[in-house]
């Protein structure tokens, strides 16, 4: 399920050179085409959606390297399995 | 990175398009300016009719010291890297953190910044410049330091008491 919306949200902020469908949850996402300034839009959409706010310390772990790596740090700021 | 006489040279070039700032602008507002430019920056930027190229020159600008800082990592705190405009006009870069810190790393000594923005396009190149030969000069006197503390130490041990 929260894949699904991180999808999405990829979808629509990541800019990405291909289809997100195409590609794996542990795809890098910047090698598909994820820009720094793409990258920052999709925190804020993913911040908006979530209700959450992605701390420094996350956010220089790589918290946007794939959309395994955006799930596991949504996991661990919402503290639950979802 | 790109070498001249004595003077090592990084180069980082970025290009931004406008629209795309000022389509961030309009959905996410002062949630993205605050993520991603100063105070300073930003009350600089919302001054101006222009602000999104404003903003987006300034985004390039980063970028392009990030690519001439050559972190291990993607990037994420952009504003440890701030555009600060003289009363001249002219803009210098202004580091902090770990921006601060990577430049420190690198043994740059200084940067050169230019931006420009035409319609959709705005576009930033920093240069960034460190002198190998100091850098030499001040390893070997730290090496040779060194290794006449560790023969002196060594001496000491095995001297007979």
């Amino acid at each position: 399920m929260i894949t699904d919306d991180i999808r999405a949200i990829l979808r629509d902020y990541g800019r990405l050179a291909v289809d997100v469908a195409s590609i794996s949850d542990q795809s890098n996402l910047y090698e598909a085409g994820l820009t720094s300034h793409a990258s920052v839009t999709l925190m804020l959409a993913l911040e908006e959606h979530f209700n959450i706010e992605f701390p420094d310390r996350m956010l220089r772990r790589g918290a946007f390297a794939s959309i395994a790596a955006i799930r596991a740090s949504l996991e661990e700021l919402i503290g639950a399995d979802v | 990175m790109a070498r001249a006489g004595n003077t090592r040279l990084s180069v980082g070039l970025d290009v931004v398009s406008v629209p795309e700032i000022s389509a961030a602008l309009d959905r996410f507002g002062d949630r993205y300016i605050d993520r991603v430019f100063t105070a300073q920056e930003a009350e600089y930027c919302r001054a101006r009719a222009t602000t999104a190229a404003c903003l987006a020159v300034r985004f390039a600008a980063k970028e392009a010291t990030v690519k001439a800082l050559q972190p291990e990592r993607p990037w994420t705190d952009w504003r440890a890297i701030e555009v600060k405009r003289h009363s001249s006009g002219r803009c210098a870069l202004v580091l902090r953190r770990e921006a601060a810190a990577l430049a420190s790393r690198r043994g740059i000594r200084a940067f050169a910044l230019s931006m420009s923005h035409d319609g959709d396009c705005a576009a930033a190149i920093v240069v960034a410049y460190r002198n190998n030969v100091r850098l030499t000069q001040r390893s070997l006197r730290t090496q040779r330091r060194q290794f006449f503390s560790a023969i002196t130490a060594i001496s000491a041990l095995i001297a007979p008491s």
